[in-house]
């Protein structure tokens, strides 16, 4: 009795330490959003400190900041939703017909480093002046929502039994009719996931941003930039955008944990 | 007439997001490889101009391309391996039912799910060597503060560091899944044949769960080898080019010194590195699946 | 089903029409006035863009731009970016050929003979003498002729200065004072004063600080290089900077870090390097004369009021520190030169060169100097002091005159860096200069 006490004590209390280090980092970027410059600038690092909500507020207030949360919002969402348009219909068809080139495109675009899409694409919107629009922005987020949410939905279709679409068949449905009345609803949870997965990835995209966005289009990991100014590097409030600009992928995961989790690890617990 | 119906309706459905494919992949790729035969440093005003393969002749005696070779190398082992050996101790560490697991699963969701700048511009700041937390921890138990991110030789494992504090979670989730997918029977008949806890880890959980090792190890690897924000955040390939990665020295060409062909060539290099590792790492999976 | 299909592909439809905005932007029709003489409201109605790094003149004018858009009746929008962003998505919106801004901030040191070369800008000269644009109170007389020439490029001028910096040995007095240390005149004198400081503190107190990171180091080191006899190029503009007199100055510098310096400065920029300074950990600081603010903000700044201010010792060639300006230029395609003139003249006109002078940016205009108001609020006058016996003997040439500035940087960074680690300095020199050519016969 007393032997397994101990045993299960240990086992939490390992439990603890280890998620420890994943949370600790958050917990640091948050509070040193709440110093004060001099008290993040102080040597050695202040403890225990009173707490500002001046690196917050200039957050949105000095720099525009809602723009560019807009601005990444509307990005990722029209991404995820053209994603899901186009990908849908194609994961269907990996799934049932086994497609398997598109599929091994899908692997290949993965493969191929953004910087090479960049140059092509950077001069290509030269040419039809659409630099610092949301068009370019969106159309370069694709080829990161498109094969991620093609790959997840597979998955999900291929664990649909096809009774039912054959029963559904037999009914006189066109194939179209089953794929919009039958699978899409079986597969919600999984275009739930996908969905806000591909959102979660556009909103933390970097590169095709700095490049292609402007003052118009700046999306937020490029605007927590400003932070770093001629004169000075304001700890506080790089700190305070960080958490800003991390907060909506981290609560988005709050609430859906279990579906994130089987969305990751579907495409590889099949093998 | 139902195997002519199928034929179309599949094309159909998936002519949409091949064409988008092609248009969005399948040409940039096609441009990349015609720009890295030509050279075209864009900030003289002059226009591209044709040089067969000598981008890749001058790339093969960069010392500079070499060592962004060796930076990649060095950093994907160690993160790869890093993330690997703890994510996989850690899932089998998991692999039971006790209170508050999906809180854990949660908690472990949050460093995948946040966004990759916000966290190393962090995970700099941490690093510095007057105002670190790190290095503030090392001086209270009495160790002697490191410069990280300054130091040429400790610049890499510093973000591996990082790295490994970001991805192991994957690479948890996914062997954790396989874990608790796996069949009873096999573990049942080792307990009755009285097999030690490690013995039944060694001979019957890894090799059940090779296979999502493998899958995870590739789904990483191509990220790992291609890694960009994180590097350009905290240090931009600095202490000079100790860090810098061969995706970091193409962004360089390109859009700092602004010499495209080069930079194009470079990209090509790079893209056949990925696609060779993970052919290598197909194989293997295929070898262990027989 | 298929109805809430439909209306939902409707909707996407309807929101992705302003997907399309984001473009340019027409201005309405300006109204041009049709007096012979200059007038401010010449371009009322007019649109200008203006882009802009992130810097303290910039904090000056954003919150008086709504003064000019009274004054002239346009709309001025404002982008601004953090500096090692601005560069490239300046050169981006460059290259992009489609740009519409009309005016954006340069350092002719830095650019300016790239964007000369590629024809990105448009030559001033014709505004400077004009009587319909040249505002009657402009003088450009007033503007120290280092300042202006330094955006002269063929004989034409493409920059007008907003303000000129130039490098200053900043010290702490109260440390100095602690170990009996004077002002160091010399090189010698510079390297025995942080010996005796870095030595005397165990170590706690960094002789010295500087810059050492890679491209960046290159705009204090030049002070020395150029102290020491040495140059960027040669008189056939090869690189010289393996030349006896240049490995000489880097491995001074090197040593001077390597020894008594900070520990991190090859990952050290100028903010690192000037926070140091700032909370006490170094004696001395090398770096611009624009941070003077800094070291003076009792808000950001543990020793503010205990700075002293010195022009660059004195090496075997002399005291020859740099000036370098930031400056306003106009875009060669934009639509709007003329009313970008209106702006820029505005902006650098003496009225707001004093505005600058007061909050600390150093002018390029000699009344903002010399102004009864400036003298009366001065609290630094060593720095005043220290920077105009700098402006007279600097050198203009704190980047070498080509089109590659940034690679050219970056390859004698990398020397730099070599002799602040204590390795083969006369070697690394002799890559650097070798790279240096490399790199610019490939830039024909």
């Amino acid at each position: 009795m007393r032997k397994s006490f101990i045993k299960t004590f240990l086992f939490y209390t390992c439990i603890i330490i280890i998620a420890i280090i994943p949370l600790i980092v958050f917990l640091w970027m948050f509070l040193t959003g709440l110093k004060t410059q001099m008290d993040n600038l102080a040597i050695p690092p202040k403890i225990i400190f009173s707490p500002t909500l001046e690196n917050f507020k200039s957050v949105f207030a000095q720099n525009n900041f809602l723009k560019y949360l807009f601005n990444s919002f509307v990005v990722a969402t029209f991404a995820v939703a053209i994603s899901l348009l186009f990908g849908l219909p194609a994961a269907y068809s990996i799934a049932r017909f086994k497609m398997q080139k598109i599929g091994l495109s899908l692997l290949i675009a993965r493969m191929v480093p953004f910087i090479s899409y960049l140059i092509p694409w950077f001069i290509i919107f030269r040419r039809l002046r659409l630099v610092d629009t949301y068009i370019a922005l969106i159309t370069t987020h694709l080829i990161i929502t498109l094969p991620f949410i093609i790959w997840i939905m597979v998955n999900f279709f291929e664990n649909v039994p096809i009774s039912l679409e054959e029963a559904a068949r037999i009914d006189g449905c066109t194939y179209l009719q089953v794929f919009i009345r039958i699978l899409i609803p079986v597969v919600r949870n999984g275009i739930f996931t996908s969905s806000v997965l591909g959102f979660i990835f556009s909103w933390n995209q970097f590169l095709f941003s700095l490049i292609l966005s402007g003052n118009r289009t700046m999306t937020v990991p490029v605007a927590v930039f400003k932070f770093i100014s001629y004169e000075e590097i304001n700890w506080g409030g790089l700190a305070a955008a960080a958490t800003t600009i991390t907060l909506p992928p981290l609560i988005l995961t709050l609430f859906i944990q279990k579906h994130m989790i089987k969305g990751l690890t579907s495409g590889a617990v099949k093998g | 007439m139902g195997k002519i119906m199928k034929n179309r309706t599949k094309y159909t459905f998936a002519l949409p997001a091949l064409l988008l494919m092609v248009i969005i992949v399948a040409f940039p790729i096609a441009y990349n490889v015609f720009m890295s035969l030509h050279v075209w440093f864009v900030a003289s005003g002059s226009g591209p101009r044709w040089v067969g393969f000598k981008n890749y002749i001058t790339i093969l005696f960069d010392k500079r391309f070499w060592n962004s070779i060796r930076v990649t190398i060095l950093f994907t082992t160690g993160a790869l391996g890093g993330e690997i050996l703890i994510g996989v101790l850690l899932a089998l560490f998991f692999n039971r039912n006790f209170k508050g697991k999906s809180i854990i699963k949660t908690i472990f969701l949050f460093p995948i799910a946040a966004t990759p700048v916000a966290v190393s511009l962090i995970w700099a700041m941490m690093y510095n060597y007057d105002l670190g937390i790190i290095n503030v921890l090392l001086k209270a138990v009495g160790l002697p503060p490191l410069l990280w991110l300054a130091d040429p030789k400790l610049v890499i494992p510093a973000l591996v560091i990082t790295d490994v504090w970001q991805w192991t979670p994957l690479i948890l989730l996914i062997v954790l899944a396989n874990l608790e997918s796996l069949p009873s029977d096999p573990f049942e008949s080792a307990k009755v044949d009285g097999a030690s806890t490690f013995q039944t880890i060694l001979f019957i959980t890894l090799p059940m769960v090779k296979p999502a090792i493998i899958v995870a190890a590739m789904i990483r690897s191509i990220d790992a080898i291609k890694t960009f924000d994180l590097i350009y955040v905290m240090t931009q390939g600095g202490p000079n080019i100790a860090s810098e990665n061969l995706n970091l020295y193409i962004f360089n060409q390109g859009f700092s010194y602004f010499r495209m062909g080069m930079a194009s060539a470079l990209a090509i290099v790079l893209f056949s590195i990925v696609m060779a590792v993970n052919v290598f790492l197909a194989i293997i999976r295929n070898k262990n699946t027989t | 089903m298929r109805k809430v299909m439909l209306s939902l592909l409707l909707l996407m439809a309807l929101l992705a029409v302003p997907l399309f905005a984001g473009g340019k932007q027409e201005a309405p029709a300006a109204k041009q006035s049709t007096s012979a003489g200059f007038d401010w409201k010449t371009f009322e109605g007019t649109k200008i863009k203006i882009m802009v790094n992130k810097h303290p003149w910039v904090d000056i004018i954003q919150p008086k731009l709504s003064e000019f858009e009274a004054l002239t009746g346009m709309k001025v929008e404002l982008a601004i970016y953090p500096e090692d962003q601005f560069r490239t998505k300046r050169t981006v919106e460059m290259v992009s050929g489609t740009s519409d801004v009309d005016v954006f901030m340069l350092m002719p040191g830095n650019a300016l003979a790239q964007y000369v070369q590629s024809g990105w800008l448009a030559p001033l000269n014709d505004f400077m003498k004009s009587d319909k644009y040249l505002w009657p109170d402009y003088d450009i007389k007033d503007i120290y002729p280092a300042a202006l020439n330094a955006g002269v490029r063929n004989g034409k001028n493409y920059t007008i200065p907003i303000l000129l910096e130039t490098s200053l040995l900043a010290y702490n007095k109260e440390i100095f004072n602690r170990y009996g240390i004077t002002v160091p005149k010399t090189m010698n004198e510079l390297e025995a004063a942080a010996k005796k400081i870095y030595e005397s503190s165990n170590g706690d107190i960094y002789g010295i600080t500087l810059r050492g990171k890679k491209a960046s180091a290159t705009s204090q080191w030049v002070d020395f290089l150029h102290s020491f006899g040495g140059e960027w190029l040669d008189s056939d503009g090869k690189a010289a900077v393996d030349s006896p007199e240049s490995i000489a100055a880097t491995e001074f510098y090197g040593k001077l870090l390597r020894l008594y310096g900070p520990k991190s400065a090859p990952s050290n920029s100028w903010y690192e390097s000037i926070s140091i300074f700032m909370q006490g950990k170094a004696a001395m600081v090398y770096d611009a004369s624009v941070f003077k603010p800094n070291y003076e903000n009792p808000e950001k700044s543990a020793i503010s009021g205990k700075v002293g201010y010195a022009i660059i010792p004195k090496g075997p060639a002399g005291s020859i520190p740099h000036v370098s300006n930031w400056g306003l230029t106009i875009y060669s395609g934009s639509k709007h030169k003329e009313a970008g003139w209106l702006f820029i003249q505005w902006a650098t006109s003496k009225k707001m060169a004093l505005q600058g002078q007061l909050a600390g940016i150093p002018s390029a205009r000699a009344s903002a100097w010399t102004s009864p108001e400036f003298k009366s609020k001065d609290t630094s006058p060593e720095w005043t002091n220290a920077s105009i016996a700098s402006y007279k003997v600097a050198s203009p040439l704190w980047n070498p005159p080509v089109i590659p500035v940034g690679e050219v940087r970056d390859a004698m960074g990398a020397a730099i860096v070599a002799a602040i680690l204590g390795q083969d300095t006369a070697a690394a020199c002799k890559e650097a200069a070798k790279a240096i050519d490399r790199i610019l016969a490939n830039s024909q």
